[in-house]
């Protein structure tokens, strides 16, 4: 047990070093000013609303993919590219254990930072507006979302040097234009996980999700997260097993 | 019945014929061999071999071909063999953010061995790295980064200890202490295999050496045996001289050419007696009144002499 916690606690803290972690953190404040800004003279009822749709379009739709794609392709990417990932390869610890606690790692890094913008934007409307269940929301959309992208690239950043170009062209391209227009993919779409587990937790929320989640339920999501994780996993295993490695 | 000099009585380390390329290249070929407890030096020139074949022995790639076997077992489908085995990489393969200290104890912590203050301090100390041990890696010396590589290396009380090219960018001082530590693991039974690219290095280090060029193995045994088959070698050297075909003449007859051809302005001679020709040309010279302008061995490099072996074999 002790080489796994050793090799996470490592992962984690390299996941986020210090100017990264502040420049990304101050980015996930942005959703939550965009939302003060723009609900400053607003109902209850339309600061819900503004609420359910800043949270989708700036934060679950932007802030947290970039962030958790940054942190997930570097998890694996950065040992190869800085030529220590034969240090932890050359260890006592199966490969299976190995992807494991890197997807782990960079879920939990992803989450970290993400889990601030959560917070910040459903404290916000809580303190105004007073209805925690965002938060609530907020937070578990935070935890299923970062997983599956950190389940997805965490192996592509070990595969290849432009995960992180990659991730940026899927989720602009594909999930933010492409699966708007086919919905039939939304479950191809890692954000949109958290939206179903917004709208499966927050009381009257879904009928502001319609047009991005289609009829996707928070069970459903739940699922298809613990998918992307057990083939994030398995294909990091695969990679480890049969690739040279640096 | 003799044991081929590639091979040693009871090893730790199998190589049976094995080969890896890489697409077109190829950088090991059908090499067999066997590393036993004490120090082995793998000799070979720049691009020899010797990294890929390091990695091989390791896990850390696969081959193409062939089979490896370490401590009885495949590497690759066996990590549990990674708590007797260490590899020290050429390249820099060190977090740069973490201390020194910190780093040996990672790698003990990923061992799952002591990795208690005690026993971080006892590998420092063997390598000479007390002082600098609580500074950030980033800022270490290459010397420093190859003698924190070997403490985490040491941490684990490896029984096979795997170094590449240890010795690159460390001061004299370092060096000796380095060569001192791996006699005394060798002494101790541990199977120490070093690479490098220097003769002289490798015979400071090892007394078995199993030397290899283009992927191929070029010669094994002693460090005397190899200093031997490379005497054999024949030498070319070119000798500018103001009067080629008597020069030419006068050297034929004496027992160190083997062949000779005169060309304007020198004479091209071959020889398997370079210290013989040494003494024969000033002397021949003086005899006919001739003058010597250069004395130029045409392939003295390592890789001559390696591709030589190699041809030989």
């Amino acid at each position: 047990m002790r080489p796994v916690l050793a090799l996470f606690t490592v992962s984690v803290s390299q996941a986020l070093p210090r100017r990264r972690t502040i420049m990304l953190a101050l980015l996930e404040l942005a959703p939550a000013a965009i939302y003060l800004f723009a609900t400053n003279s607003r109902t209850s009822a339309a600061a819900f609303q503004g609420v359910i749709e800043i949270g989708t379009s700036t934060f679950l739709a932007l802030v947290l993919p970039v962030v958790a794609i940054v942190i997930a392709a570097g998890a694996l990417g950065n040992e190869r590219r800085d030529l220590t990932l034969s240090f932890i390869a050359l260890r006592p610890i199966r490969r299976s254990v190995i992807a494991l606690t890197k997807v782990a790692a960079a879920s939990c890094a992803a989450i970290g930072l993400n889990v601030i913008g959560a917070l910040a934007l459903g404290i916000s409307h809580t303190v105004r507006f007073g209805n925690g269940q965002v938060i609530g929301g907020l937070v578990a959309a935070t935890i299923v979302a970062s997983i599956a992208y950190a389940s997805v690239f965490v192996p592509l950043g070990f595969l290849t040097d432009r995960a992180v170009i990659i991730g940026m062209a899927y989720l602009l391209i594909f999930e933010n234009g492409i699966v708007f227009a086919l919905s039939g993919l939304v479950l191809l779409s890692p954000w949109r996980l958290g939206a179903a587990t917004i709208a499966g937790i927050v009381d009257g929320s879904r009928v502001f999700f319609d047009g991005a989640i289609g009829d996707l339920s928070m069970q459903r999501a739940l699922v298809a997260m613990l998918i992307y994780a057990l083939i994030g996993v398995g294909s990091t295993t695969w990679l480890l097993r049969r690739r040279d490695l640096a | 019945m003799t044991l081929d000099p590639a091979f040693v009585e009871h090893p730790s380390i199998e190589i049976d014929v094995v080969s890896k390329w890489f697409g077109q290249k190829v950088a090991v070929s059908n090499l067999s061999c066997s590393f036993g407890p004490g120090v082995t030096g793998l000799l070979g020139p720049n691009g020899a071999g010797k990294t890929t074949l390091l990695r091989l022995i390791a896990g850390l790639t696969d081959v193409s071909d062939g089979r490896v076997t370490i401590l009885g077992v495949n590497p690759r489908s066996h990590h549990a063999v990674y708590r007797s085995v260490s590899l020290v990489p050429d390249e820099d393969s060190v977090y740069e953010d973490m201390t020194g200290r910190r780093f040996v104890r990672y790698a003990a912590q990923l061992a799952d061995t002591d990795a208690s203050p005690s026993a971080v301090d006892e590998a420092i100390t063997l390598v000479d790295m007390q002082a600098p041990s609580d500074r950030l890696i980033g800022g270490y010396s290459k010397g420093m980064r190859q003698r924190i590589k070997v403490a985490a290396a040491l941490v684990t009380h490896p029984e096979v200890l795997i170094l590449d090219e240890p010795l690159n960018g460390t001061d004299p001082v370092q060096r000796a202490h380095l060569i001192e530590l791996f006699h005394e693991l060798g002494d101790h039974g541990k199977t120490v295999i070093v690479s490098s690219h220097v003769l002289e290095e490798v015979e400071r280090v090892s007394s078995r050496v199993i030397a290899i060029v283009d992927g191929r193995l070029a010669a094994a045994g002693s460090v005397e045996a190899i200093r031997a088959a490379m005497n054999d070698k024949p030498y070319v050297v070119r000798i500018s001289t103001d009067r080629p075909r008597e020069l030419g003449s006068a050297l034929f007859a004496t027992p160190s050419v083997s062949s000779i051809e005169a060309i304007p302005d020198a004479v091209v001679i071959r020889t398997q007696d370079i210290a013989g020709l040494g003494r024969d040309v000033p002397a021949e010279a003086q005899r006919i009144g001739a003058r010597v302008l250069s004395f130029q061995p045409q392939d003295e490099s390592l890789e001559s002499v390696f591709r030589y072996l190699v041809e030989r074999r």
